[in-house]
């Protein structure tokens, strides 16, 4: 057994703990902050480039929604990111169609959902989603379809809810008939993660 | 030590700005499929936005069952359902549509049947892949906050003894019979000191004071009791 003398074990003890202190720290730090944790989640689309279509059949619906879909995808997304957005016709979708949307008569509770139906299996990446927009809400303040429509195509490339900070588009909750007068534009923070994603 | 203190911070800084600004990196996508027997299982958040109401009362009212209720079993894919191809939004070759159920015992009925013994809580917990249809893509979902595990298989009944729900329902609409949660977060977690947990990313019910980011600061937990004198009220 080796015998130490005082000094050697005083020095050996004080590097134990500043080790011990070190990798305290470490893990702390490494440990996913809850802040960004929940700000960037596992739904995301394949690439840069989101094609997208209607697949509505009631004409005031699909102009209606159409509306804020086509702007929040070229003037937020499209022209505010590295995002390409490409409109398809309605319902001149194919089977490589990135997002198909449409409005449905959802539970009066649900804004809007959105739901991956098709995945890049070795990357775990989704190659199709659908959109579904409540037809309860068709119709009211113009900030309630910029939010909606803003928000469900924030969860296709990667967002869940946000509830502080600069949230942009990404609260989880809205008034449809009281929206935040700015509630449809894509926040900084959402631009960021967005470009160094795609 | 001067050194190793200032790589480790350096190594440990780097570190956590890779886990906020590129979340995906290939392997943490990866981590996103998995095996469960034979089958491969992505996982995929349903994800949606929840409308608000204006007060505790008026969500109630809308509300037609309400229960205390302890989780007595899950049951993560119970039913296959192939979507209508005529349906909008159904792809040519979409794979099938899963759904799980939740059985509950009630505890306690605060709107509803009094004489409700147990109810079954449906969802939809998954979609066949559309190209491989041996393939399933599993939703993880905020409305099962509390139930449901990150790999999106739901908890066992062991694993909630002892906790308290309420769980807020209306009869399915989905094509398997039982009840749905009347709206996204839908389930609360009871503490013992009578307040409600929801299992939204606030934790609070959604109405309208939790809509406006503004005044999101001043919406206020919610009690059951204050649940029971919003249903008592006329």
């Amino acid at each position: 057994m080796t015998k130490w003398k005082e000094p050697e074990l005083l020095e050996r003890t004080r590097h134990r703990l500043v080790l011990s202190l070190v990798v305290t720290v470490l893990a702390v730090l490494v440990t996913p902050q809850a802040a960004f944790a929940h700000a960037f989640g596992s739904i995301k689309q394949d690439n840069n480039e989101v094609t997208f279509s209607s697949d509505e059949d009631t004409e005031y619906d699909h102009l209606w929604w159409n509306h804020f879909v086509h702007f929040e995808q070229y003037d937020q997304y499209g022209a505010r990111t590295d995002l390409t957005a490409i409109e398809q016709g309605r319902k001149a979708y194919n089977s490589s169609t990135d997002v198909i949307w449409w409005a449905a008569d959802l539970s009066l509770r649900d804004g809007g959902l959105t739901r991956c139906v098709n995945i890049d299996w070795p990357r775990g990446r989704c190659d199709s989603f659908n959109v579904r927009f409540n037809q309860n809400y068709t119709g009211t303040p113009a900030n309630t379809g910029w939010f909606i429509a803003c928000h469900e195509f924030g969860h296709s490339y990667g967002f869940d809810h946000l509830t502080s900070g600069d949230f942009g588009c990404m609260y989880p909750s809205v008034d449809p008939w009281n929206p935040p007068p700015t509630g449809g534009w894509i926040s900084q923070h959402m631009i960021d993660h967005i470009n160094n994603q795609y | 030590m001067k050194r190793v203190l200032t790589t480790a911070a350096g190594v440990a800084v780097t570190a956590l700005m890779a886990g906020c600004g590129t979340a995906g990196s290939n392997q943490a996508e990866a981590a996103n499929v998995y095996k469960d027997g034979k089958e491969t299982v992505a996982v995929m958040p349903l994800d949606g936005l929840s409308i608000a109401t204006g007060t505790l009362s008026a969500l109630v009212k809308e509300t037609p069952v309400i229960v205390e209720a302890r989780m007595v079993n899950g049951i993560a894919n119970v039913t296959e359902v192939q979507p209508d191809p005529n349906a909008e939004g159904v792809r040519p070759g979409d794979g099938k549509d899963i759904y799980g159920a939740i059985d509950f015992e009630v505890t306690s009925v605060v709107k509803g049947d009094p004489a409700m013994k147990g109810v079954r809580v449906v969802y939809l917990s998954g979609k066949r892949d559309a190209d491989e249809h041996d393939k399933r893509i599993a939703y993880t979902s905020e409305d099962l906050a509390y139930l449901q595990l990150p790999d999106g298989r739901l908890r066992s009944s062991a694993e909630m003894v002892g906790r308290t729900l309420t769980l807020f329902l209306k009869p399915s609409t989905l094509p398997v019979p039982g009840y749905e949660l009347a709206f996204p977060g839908g389930v609360a977690e009871k503490n013992p000191s009578g307040a409600l947990r929801f299992s939204s990313p606030t934790g609070l019910p959604p109405i309208s004071a939790a809509a406006n980011p503004q005044v999101a600061a001043t919406a206020q937990a919610v009690t059951t009791n204050e649940v029971l004198a919003a249903v008592k009220q006329p």
